[in-house]
């Protein structure tokens, strides 16, 4: 039975935004039980299918055309009592970022309380049992004494459950989840996956899934609706959309989140350039009155990296990759162990001796919004770098423009503004910032995974082409395996500040020797379209 | 420029710069638009406003022109609370940057200063200073600078605190940049805003404790002001209230422009607080 069909939907965007309207004409059926799955880069108006179902559209956008019928009643026309009683009771949400989605001062139980509540379920023992038998529905462990926590003590992919548990609470008809694994670690992300399939099953429940990711797509869709700028592209069931893509589009997509490398790569016989021994970090935080806790950020890392190398550092959020980075540049001193830059040992090199050794070893950042100082124009960010180094404006302000036209941007964009950027080209200033004053190193710390699969390639290829070209050697840090494997000759894994394993890229997929790197390859591979 | 925009756009912030434009003007024009000193008697003593067209707003105890008054103390008040916000804003700015910026001990030990002179209460210690140091302008600034910079390298302490960590200013740092240039060009044109705000806010209170100072005989003894107006006709408040309420209003008005133009500043860097 069709639950829920979207006739013709069509949201205007006010005057003055990128395209004319959110959504042009978007028509979708959701029968009971099944999953169909919304996959849209940023920007491709898949939230907004999500917000229109929900009447919850942010002003001054609007319905302008079609019907959105859920069991065959028109939403539009349900008054905004009975649009609440539908909200949380017969439609539920999960959103991308759980830490949002709770409020951080009360107990999760409370929460989940207070929904029930809300809904009318007046005796407050019935509430307690379904609260506790919710939690222990989504997995998670002890929920006795799990709901008197609060959300800052339980993990990303808990917190999550507990939004899930949230949304559960009256056994909706239709579940609408928009990204809610983007924000999540892989190995987790799918956890999250396996546990919404099984519930969607158990209950017959419709879960409509928003997501960029088609390895998301892979593990959990029965049907797939591509979405491209508001216009439909494509929509099918997910194994004729993944296996047998009609449309360029699609195909497009399909391509980018492979993990075949962007070119084939023959071995490396450089001379060693940077090299790490035996680095150790230690955080240590107050916990109580008294006590310290240690976090082991570090723990005995060895690294190196020949010239013209790309060495990929992989591991999960608190794996220490990231510590390792600003360690290798020396943004944060190591607490132990050497650290070498073209064969000069600057691990405990003071700051003012090290600036002048600082052009040789560059670092591309995560955050394209953060990364770039919002009061300088492109010209001045990028001009920084040669007039540390004693050039004069003329040359630096040359260089600067020369280096534009190398990372692909117009010449315009030297008088412009960070902000008037998207994120891939915002990107590409990053890039070109490092690269003026000729590094030999570059360490680049998750550097696409903030951009859309298509952009993410257009990055690679380009650090790939630069790469070539200037004969640098890169570190590049992911939390992302397949990433990895497109771009890098050799692949560290990290875990719990260690490496626990090393080697060339291929290898390491068809034979990885430690549970965790198998775990990780074991998931991307089979999440893996080809 | 968007900034700007945002600013005029708000009556009241308008309406305060419009003011303190304007009294700018007339205290810098006072010698021309009075009769010369504010301190010669030149006609009847304790005349109430709007009697006599050559002296429209009165005279004081010993005859002195009220107008005139108000104007010089003007030159005095505006004088005396940009100079002691520029003190403020150099100390705290510099104490602030290298507290925020550089951490570790140097933080804990500024700091702790900055809290032993915020644990006083901050008229005293100006009571203090300037009787100790002698009533002048300069001990007056100095007395309003020492007592209102700890708030403002506190704000610089926590902007810079935050800024340090942003992706923008580590990448500076990879580049070689010396911490005096990341501070001056990375850092600084992003703290400018709420900087901007809290010194109007300083600087009403600079106006307020010159005018506190001055009402306590405190004050330069040569310089006209509307404390120390205040002062001189507090014994005639039933008999010629006008003496004290006009520079009374001077303070309040001045004050409330300044305060005024401060939050037209604020909603105008963060649009987004406004509501």
């Amino acid at each position: 039975m069709t639950l829920l069909s979207v006739e013709h939907l069509r949201i205007a965007l006010p005057p003055g935004a990128d395209r004319s309207h959110a959504l042009y004409d978007l028509s979708l059926q959701l029968n009971s039980g099944e999953c169909v799955c919304v996959v849209g880069e940023s920007g491709s108006g898949k939230s907004m299918l999500a917000k229109a179902l929900l009447r919850q559209l942010p002003p001054p956008l609007e319905v302008e055309r079609g019907r959105l019928l859920f069991r065959q009643q028109s939403l539009a026309a349900l008054s905004e009592a009975a649009m609440r009683q539908l909200r949380g009771r017969d439609i539920s949400m999960v959103f991308q970022e759980p830490m949002s989605a709770l409020n951080p001062l009360l107990r999760v139980g409370e929460q989940i309380d207070e929904t029930l509540r809300a809904h009318g379920v007046k005796s407050s023992h019935e509430r307690r049992r379904r609260v506790v038998d919710l939690l222990g529905y989504v997995g998670l462990p002890d929920p006795e004494r799990l709901r008197l926590a609060y959300p800052f003590e339980l993990s990303g992919g808990q917190r999550q459950r507990v939004v899930i548990a949230m949304a559960l609470a009256f056994d909706p008809a239709l579940l609408i989840a928009d990204e809610p694994t983007s924000a999540l670690d892989v190995t987790t992300q799918a956890q999250i996956l396996d546990l919404l399939r099984k519930i969607q099953q158990d209950k017959g429940m419709a879960l409509l899934f928003i997501t960029h990711d088609f390895a998301v797509v892979e593990a959990i869709a029965d049907r797939v609706l591509v979405l491209q700028k508001g216009h439909v592209v494509e929509q099918g069931t997910a194994r004729e959309v993944l296996r047998a893509p009609r449309e360029p589009y699609t195909r497009q997509l399909l391509a980018a989140v492979s993990a075949q490398p962007l070119s084939p790569r023959g071995t490396v016989h450089g001379a060693v350039v940077l090299k790490a021994e035996q680095l150790g970090k230690v955080f240590s935080s107050r916990s109580g009155w008294w006590g310290r806790r240690i976090t082991h950020a570090l723990d005995a890392v060895q690294l190196q990296l020949r010239e013209g190398e790309t060495l990929g550092i992989v591991g999960e959020s608190g794996s220490g990759k990231s510590t390792l980075g600003r360690c290798l540049v020396r943004l944060l001193s190591a607490d132990s162990g050497r650290i070498e830059w073209l064969g000069r040992e600057v691990a405990t090199l003071s700051e003012r001796r090290l600036r002048p050794l600082r052009s040789d070893v560059q670092m591309i950042f995560q955050d394209p919004f953060a990364s770039l100082n919002p009061r300088q124009t492109v010209g001045h960010i990028i001009m920084t770098g040669p007039l540390v180094q004693g050039l004069t404006k003329v040359l630096a302000e040359a260089r600067a423009r020369e280096l534009l036209e190398l990372v692909g941007l117009p010449a315009t964009a030297f008088e412009r503004y960070p902000h008037e950027f998207s994120g891939g080209q915002r990107q590409r200033i990053g890039i070109a910032r490092a690269l003026a004053v000729d590094p030999k190193i570059l360490i680049a710390d998750e550097c696409v995974s903030a951009l859309d699969a298509l952009i993410q390639v257009q990055i690679l290829e380009l650090l790939e082409s630069l790469q070539r070209r200037l004969k640098l050697s890169i570190v590049f840090i992911t939390h992302d395996l397949r990433v990895a494997a497109r771009l890098c000759d050799r692949i560290a894994v990290m875990q719990g500040g260690k490496v626990v394993e090393q080697g060339e890229t291929a290898q390491l997929f068809a034979d990885a020797r430690h549970p965790y790197t198998r775990a990780l390859t074991g998931q991307t591979l089979e999440a893996e379209v080809t | 420029m968007l900034v700007f925009r945002r600013f005029v756009r708000q009556p009241s912030a308008l309406i305060g710069a419009l003011f303190l434009l304007l009294l700018t003007l007339l205290a810098s024009a006072a010698p021309w638009l009075t009769s010369g000193s504010p301190w010669e008697m030149n006609s009847q003593p304790m005349l109430a406003p709007f009697h006599d067209s050559a002296h429209w707003l009165g005279s004081d105890l010993l005859g002195r022109d009220l107008a005139s008054g108000l104007l010089y103390g003007a030159r005095v008040s505006l004088a005396i609370s940009v100079l002691a916000s520029l003190a403020t804003l150099v100390v705290g700015l510099l104490v602030g940057a290298v507290a925020g910026y550089f951490g570790g001990w140097l933080d804990g030990v500024l700091m702790r200063v900055a809290e032993f002179f915020q644990i006083i209460p901050q008229l005293v210690l100006a009571v203090i200073l300037v009787s100790v140091l002698e009533p002048s302008m300069l001990s007056t600034i100095l007395a309003i600078a020492l007592v209102a910079w700890p708030a403002v390298a506190r704000l610089v302490r926590s902007e810079f605190l935050t800024l340090r960590q942003r992706e923008f200013v580590q990448a500076a740092r990879v580049l070689g940049q010396s911490p005096w240039a990341i501070i001056a060009r990375q850092i600084l044109p992003n703290a400018l805003g709420p900087l901007l705000v809290t010194m109007t806010f300083v600087m009403a209170t600079a106006i307020l404790t010159d005018a506190a100072l001055a009402f306590l005989g405190l004050s330069d003894p040569e310089a006209m002001s509307w404390g120390y107006m205040i002062n001189a006709s507090l014994g005639l408040l039933r008999n010629a209230w006008w003496m004290s309420f006009l520079p009374g209003l001077a303070i309040v008005l001045c004050v409330l422009a300044v305060n005024r133009v401060g939050e037209g500043l604020r909603v105008a860097f963060e649009p987004g607080r406004s509501l």
